[in-house]
């Protein structure tokens, strides 16, 4: 806990000091070259940037890969139908049991 | 670049997750497990939403056909063993046919009105399909 006698002699030296920030002129240039780079911005920032774009690049994405999964699905689904079919069939014909 | 490379990659993963899931919730399991079992009846049964009644009396036609195709496999390897002439065993063949469409619209005719005729849209153009399929070429050799 600091002492009132340290409090003291600390209020005049803050009275006193004076922050002379040196001014660089090429600071706002060199912000926005730094944005403008490469890789330059965050991810997050970029996405909240580009939100809309992203947002229906994600959507398409989401329709694509749901048709491309339905798709899949019934093509397996045709499959395995037209294997079971087929060996139903080929199983009561004479002529595919009997075949030399 | 950097950014763009991330978002596209966001986007391949989410299509990637809803191809996994619209893939796995739409697949038709119980026709994949009949497919691998080679479970023609679980195959009927699922696919043309046979009743346990229809089921039974499918069964029992199925197996009284059996004997039918039985004596019609043995009249034709009879007939090949003995070097026929074709013209009989392609009657023989023809009995076979007649028999399994006769078959075939026995059972599309214990199923629902609805499922009878997409059964026999299924089954029928399989038969001239293996004629077609096993035709004997013009070259005479096998």
């Amino acid at each position: 806990m600091p002492s009132p006698d340290s409090d003291a002699s600390l209020a005049p030296a803050l009275a006193a000091w004076r922050l002379e920030p040196t001014r660089d002129p090429g600071f706002r240039g060199a912000v926005r070259a730094r944005l403008a780079a490469p890789g330059g911005l965050p991810w997050g920032v970029y996405l909240r940037r580009h939100a809309g774009p992203v947002a229906a690049a994600c959507v398409l994405a989401l329709v694509a890969g749901g048709w491309l999964g339905h798709a899949q699905a019934r093509a397996r689904a045709a499959a395995d139908r037209d294997e079971l079919a087929e060996s139903y069939v080929r199983a009561l014909d004479a002529r595919s049991l009997t075949a030399p | 670049m950097r950014n763009l490379l991330y978002t596209a990659l966001l986007a391949l993963v989410v299509a990637g997750a809803a191809a996994a899931g619209f893939y796995f919730s739409q697949r038709d399991y119980e026709l994949s497990r009949a497919a691998r079992a080679q479970d023609a009846m679980a195959w009927l049964r699922s696919e043309y939403h046979l009743t346990a009644a229809q089921e039974a009396a499918i069964t029992g036609l199925q197996n009284e056909y059996a004997v039918v195709c039985a004596d019609h496999c043995a009249a034709i390897l009879a007939a090949r063993k003995r070097a026929a002439p074709a013209a009989e065993v392609t009657a023989l063949e023809k009995t076979c046919t007649d028999a399994m469409r006769g078959h075939f619209n026995q059972v599309a005719a214990l199923m629902s009105p609805a499922e009878g005729p997409r059964y026999l849209q299924e089954v029928l153009p399989r038969i001239d399909q293996y004629a077609h399929q096993n035709a004997p070429n013009t070259r005479g050799t096998p």
